[in-house]
């Protein structure tokens, strides 16, 4: 962590005291920060230094859809539902899994049987035990098509047993592959073996539920403040249009690990708006856009988090052009990628070329980066591309052609989508017109096909290189471009069959995927590796940043020299 | 007081002559003659007119001024500062600077200096405070931003975008198009609006009930709604957004016709007219519609920036023109966003906008005087 | 008058009823589903989850349904916040908007009418020009970059107000300040126009001849009867308020309902817009019958129920 800026603290301490005298005091007021102190004496004793204070304020870009586990399918909802919920395991550092509701678990020989011992001491905030029951009452309720959820058939659809079958209403609920042996002991049958199942069990959607709260609740459940249950270090103790206040669990089993009292989120949709708020000390994180980084870059408190989230231009094969080779591959080498991360992007972004992110998966032996070993599969070279796209108009017989872009509509995507276009507007004869759409609208219109180029990312559901690789299989539910190769499909099945149990030979047959993907059937153009900027106050301590799941986990976060 | 009587003979007969008395004493002036002097003669109208010709002008030429295109692109010189060779006195010197402050001078001048990536050759320090009154000390860095890129042969008059536009291509182009979209959204505004208003508010009761019902339905959709439609349904671009604007855009003109006539339809004039048994056409033209066109020019002025505006509201929430297009509208949101860094890419547009809009206030004042018939000598 | 009013009102079900229709086939033609991430699924599992939403009736079933619904109050169920009512969430958000949407324009147009008045009673004299220009530069700057001034030098700089987000009134004054510049430039250049030309008319100069003073004039005869023309432009200006509320929204992270819209928007969630639309419909419909109704108050020569 960083070391303190005392000026920075004493001046943001006199701006935050001064406003609070000037707004006459926040909503976080009097009585709130006088429990917190009533509270925790003790901690303040074991680890020195603590502020007394333990309050963290933060914002979010977009409120919470919805606190339903099953519903739940974005970042911000999956980062309180991590807040609040304990699942079997929890994210733990670089991409490890901690102890959660289950303490260890025994894997049969064929790998298809997972047996997990779950702890006895572990309750829900309405005072019911977490058992096994739980998680079996949650899992059926995320498949179970009644339900409606998307995450659920999604996750648990190929993976657990009858998944599938039972989200496509062809089986009851019951038939699902888990099972309560007795209140503590949760097994669950795979429909095959799955090496990164451990990694899923910390998933938003495997999270347990309290059934007799839930039915209780029926259509209200997780709507507001009242309506929730939690079994993590953090409840929500309210929720509005404006934001939401979380309040340390104190039955929570492992409480004595968690140092924050309080956490306040305010939902802040302009980036400016929240620097602004930064600067005045009313919220403790900020993440900044690109035009932010130049002023301050320079900060002490400036900090980059690298994420495994990738972006690349999805071709669409049903296109004439676009389903030529050589019309790809000089696509793919045309954009100059390092200047887009180093001016546009500004941020510590990374240019890709590949599809798997660095610093996300090893070799399970040599402990090398998947990407290292890979290395980029293609260089941008525009003499090259040129002679590919020559080559590509002379097989199609065409002297020019038009294709369709489809693009973002906030600044950054439009300023880079600008940029696309003038990039691969130096192919010859090429001319792209450029349609900036919702985010929502572009789904919409991946899920149809309607497109010839679009501008999309990934980011992992689970530390495995199958969540990347997976995607591209022939009629996958997120491929989308037409692409169909048996070779492709093949590697990724044994992979996900055969080898399972062979992490070496597993390991590599995905190499050799991703590089028939990129650098033979150049599928994608791959365009960088997010990473995200950031201005955050060197006061709030070990907060830790996740690869995939909940985007950062706050159990072990504290304050320490704020005051 | 002693009554004075004057003499019978210190009057002399004037010499009349038949015609004299139908001779009129001025030139005889049609209506728009007379106003048209009256414009003329105001001073804050000229200046109006001339700093919108001034506009127009540099909308249509500005662009082909200098050898940059609006959508060439080079990152390596996104974000340069304004240079103007000559102008440096008023800041448009191609350099950048900052103010670092800090409690030790030291690390205020590494602050400072890594503002600019301490590129060294090109950073000039300057101590502002040094921290000797118990103050933090402060320090002034002044980056050359054009020596820094050895591009000392150029020259970007409004500076660069993040991409490396030239920004004075850029504001004429986009100039050109949000005067494009505010005319004709202004004049079909005025020939709807007052077409309709009038019709409605002159044969009132059930004719005018159905209009306004009619009005009210069109009005109770939220425009935005509709622009999102025809975004939907044709290609997002001028023709879609003007076409958005001008769908709901008459509605207020027609209100404010219908207001003014329903409260001149009853006074003695028009009674006087309907009498001498003039048709209802030549009653709206030429005895309401002129009566009324102060408030109709008036609104129009407000229609052009409140087209304009709209615009730039699209974009702001992400339904403006699509990229690379350049508007007022979208280069003032994109400046918006570096608005604290780099004030630069926001002031030129947003200057652009504010002077046609005040140009058009001082115009349509102009005009509302000279229309007048009251204030005519 | 009272059955004036009746006849007002029904007329008003029937626009809200064409209203409801327009909308619910406007977003008809629109593409969306309530599918957050329909990529991840399989073309059954997204065909059970519109049949939740009862979006695999056919288009007529649906309209029949949602009309039904709606006089009932049930606007349907929002796409992006699963099983969160419509009526619910507008109802959660009407408070910030209309409070701020309430200040801005009790503020603007009562400081714009004084700026006008002052101007015209100062006709070409140096307030004249100095509120004129007050008036068009408020008029001229995009109210999200003025917003954004506003936030960075009084909210960070001289810190004199919270920079953003909701709670006490203290964070209602930047966003109103913002809103409101743009409803008092509007009724300070009104007023200005309908002030100068009834000042000009005949029976200002008779009261002038009669020897009422000045200041008696303009507030006697004047501002009655400039007034007219400025409460039309008033309802415009509310409903633009309302939905010019969403980037001032935006900007100070107020939880209204503008803000929500254009979240709706960007993410498809037709419940939502449809929902809103009616809402920003119902809202301007009442205020043109006040507006309608406050003309008779002011000006007696307009007869309201004339011809029927």
């Amino acid at each position: 962590m960083k070391k303190a800026n005392w000026f920075l603290l004493v001046l943001l301490l006199a701006l935050s005291m001064f406003l609070a005298a000037c707004s006459g005091g926040d909503e976080s007021g009097g009585e709130t920060e006088g429990d917190a102190e009533g509270g925790d004496g003790e901690e303040t004793e074991e680890s020195s230094g603590m502020d007394s204070e333990q309050v963290l304020n933060l914002y979010e870009p977009s409120e919470i859809p919805t606190m339903d586990a099953s519903m739940a399918t974005d970042a911000v909802a999956f980062q309180w539902l991590g807040s609040t919920m304990d699942g079997l395991y929890r994210v733990g550092e670089d991409g490890e899994t901690e102890e959660g509701i289950a303490i260890d678990h025994e894997i049969s020989d064929d790998s298809l049987t997972w047996t997990f011992n779950l702890r006895d001491d572990a309750t829900w905030s309405n005072g019911a035990p977490v058992t096994a029951h739980d998680f079996v009452y949650a899992w059926q309720r995320a498949v179970n098509p009644d339900t409606g959820s998307e995450y659920g058939p999604y996750m648990m659809g190929g993976v657990i047993e009858n998944a599938q079958a039972i989200a496509d209403g062809d089986a009851p609920v019951e038939e699902l592959g888990v099972e309560a042996a007795d209140d503590y002991t949760l097994e669950v049958t795979l429909e095959k073996p799955t090496p990164y199942f451990e990694s899923l069990t910390t998933f938003g959607t495997f999270l347990p539920l309290n059934e007799e709260f839930v039915e209780e609740q029926g259509e209200d459940y997780a709507l507001e403040a009242e309506s929730l249950i939690a079994n993590g270090p953090f409840v929500i103790t309210e929720w509005d249009a404006s934001g939401w206040t979380l309040e340390k669990n104190e039955d929570y089993w492992d409480a004595d690990q968690v140092n924050l009292e309080q956490i306040n989120v305010d939902v802040v949709k302009e980036t400016s708006s929240a620097v602004n708020l930064y600067q005045t000390g009313e919220v403790d994180r900020v993440a900044l856009d690109a035009e932010f980084v130049d002023e301050y870059r320079s900060a002490e408190d400036f900090t980059t988090i690298e994420e495994p989230t990738l972006f690349y231009l999805k071709m669409n094969q049903e296109n004439e052009i676009l389903s030529n080779e050589n019309a790809r591959k000089a696509i793919q080498r045309v954009i100059d990628r390092d200047s887009l991360v180093n001016t546009l992007l500004n941020n510590g972004s990374l240019a890709s070329a590949g599809n798997m992110p660095q610093n996300f998966v090893f070799h399970p032996e040599t402990e090398e980066d998947f990407r290292e070993v890979n290395g980029d599969l293609f260089e941008t070279n525009v003499e090259e591309a040129q002679e590919l796209w020559a080559t590509a108009k002379e097989e199609l017989d065409i002297e020019e052609a038009e294709i369709g872009y489809l693009g973002g509509d906030t600044e950054l995507s439009k300023n880079m989508d600008a940029y696309i276009k003038d990039q691969l507007e130096q192919l010859e004869g090429l001319t792209v017109n450029v349609q900036a759409v919702p985010f929502q609208e572009r789904l919409d219109r991946d899920t149809e096909m309607d497109y010839d180029l679009q501008n999309a990312g990934w980011g992992p559901d689970y530390v495995d290189p199958n969540t990347f690789l997976n995607l591209w299989v022939t009629d996958g539910g997120n491929n989308k471009t037409g692409y169909s190769s048996e070779e492709y499909d093949s590697m990724i099945e044994e992979a996900n069959n055969e080898l399972a149990q062979e992490p070496v030979e597993r390991f590599e047959t995905l190499l050799e995927a991703e590089k028939l993907l990129i650098e033979e059937d150049a599928v994608l153009a791959p365009l960088y590796q997010r990473s995200r900027a950031y201005l955050w106050q060197p006061y709030l301590k070990d907060v830790t940043f996740n690869q995939a799941g909940p985007d950062f986990t706050y159990k072990y976060a504290y304050i320490e020299g704020k005051e | 007081m002693e009554n004075h009587k004057p003499n019978k003979d210190l009057f002399v007969p004037v010499d009349t002559r038949d015609d004299d008395s139908e001779k009129i004493s001025r030139p005889s002036l049609s209506f728009w003659k007379d106003s048209f002097i009256r414009l003329r003669k105001n001073t804050g109208a000229m200046i109006g007119l001339v700093v919108l010709i001034v506009l127009i002008a540099m909308a249509a030429f500005g662009p082909s001024m200098n050898e940059y295109d609006q959508f060439e692109q080079d990152l390596s010189r996104a974000k340069m500062p304004p240079k103007v060779e000559g102008l440096g006195w008023l800041g448009m010197d191609g350099t950048l600077s900052t103010v670092q402050s800090h409690a030790s001078l030291d690390q205020a001048e590494t602050n400072a200096m890594m503002r600019f990536n301490n590129d060294e050759d090109y950073i000039e320090t300057t101590v502002l405070n040094d921290g000797s009154n118990g103050e933090p000390a402060e320090v002034e860095a002044v980056y050359d931003v054009y020596a820094a890129k050895d591009m000392e042969d150029q020259n970007f008059w409004f500076g660069t975008d993040g991409l490396g536009r030239d920004l004075w291509t850029r504001a004429w182009e986009g100039t050109r198009i949000s005067l494009y979209i505010a005319f004709l959204a202004a004049a079909i505004d005025m020939i709807i609006g007052v077409a309709y208003g009038g019709i409605s508010a002159y044969y009132g009761g059930r004719v005018d009930n159905y209009m306004q019902r009619f009005i009210e339905i069109l009005v109770g959709v939220p425009n935005l709604v509709i622009v999102i439609l025809m975004i939907l349904i044709l290609d997002p671009g001028i023709l879609s957004i003007t076409i958005a604007l001008t769908i709901t855009g008459w509605i207020s003109m027609a209100r404010i016709v219908r207001g003014q006539i329903l409260k001149l339809k009853n006074q003695e004039f028009v009674l006087a007219s309907r009498t001498l048994g003039a048709p209802d056409g030549r009653i709206l033209r030429k005895h309401l519609i002129p009566n009324v066109l102060g408030l109709i020019i008036i609104n129009t002025m407000f229609t052009i920036p409140s087209a304009i505006f709209f615009e730039a509201f699209l974009s702001f929430i992400g339904l403006g023109l699509p990229t690379p297009l350049a508007s007022l509208g979208t280069l003032v949101e994109d400046g918006f966003q570096s608005l604290q860094i780099y004030p630069h890419i926001l002031l030129f547009p947003a200057v652009i906008i504010s002077l046609i809009m005040i140009a058009f206030n001082m115009l349509a004042d102009g005009l509302r005087d000279a229309f007048d018939p009251k204030m005519r000598e | 008058m009272g059955r004036y009013i009746t006849q007002r009102l029904v007329y008003m079900v029937i626009t809200m009823f064409l209203i409801a229709t327009f909308t619910f086939f406007l977003m008809k033609f629109l593409p969306g589903t309530p599918l957050s991430s329909a990529d991840r699924l399989s073309e059954e599992q997204q065909a059970i989850v519109l049949a939740k939403y009862g979006l695999d009736e056919p288009i007529p079933v649906q309209y029949f349904n949602y009309m039904v619904n709606l006089l009932q109050g049930d606007m349907g169920v929002s796409f992006q916040f699963d099983n969160r009512e419509v009526t619910t969430i507008i109802l959660d958000r009407i408070g910030p908007s209309l409070q701020l949407g309430f200040q801005a324009m009790v503020i603007g147009t009562i400081l714009g009418m004084l700026l006008g008045l002052v101007s015209a009673i100062y006709h070409n004299g140096v307030l004249d020009y100095g509120s004129t220009f007050t008036a068009v530069i408020g008029q001229s700057i995009p109210s999200f970059v003025f917003a954004g001034i506003l936030q960075y030098f009084v909210g960070v700089k001289l810190g004199w107000f919270p920079v953003a987000l909701w709670g006490t009134w203290q964070h209602t004054v930047l966003p109103t300040i913002a809103l409101a510049i743009f409803p008092l430039a509007i009724a300070a250049r009104f007023m200005r126009t309908e002030m100068l030309e009834v000042m000009g008319s005949d029976y200002i100069t008779t009261a002038r001849a009669k020897g009422v003073n000045k200041f008696g004039v303009v507030f006697k005869h004047g501002v009655r009867n400039a007034l007219i023309p400025l409460i039309t432009v008033l309802g415009p200006l509310a409903i633009g308020l309302m939905t010019g509320t969403l980037v001032i929204e935006n900007i100070f992270a107020v939880p209204g309902i503008g803000e929500q819209f254009v979240k709706s928007i960007n993410t498809n969630d037709y419940p939502i817009i449809m929902g809103t639309t009616l809402f920003f419909a119902i809202f301007f419909i009442l205020i043109v019958l006040i507006i309608d109704l406050l003309y008779g108050v002011i000006d007696p020569r307009i007869r309201l129920a004339e011809g029927e």
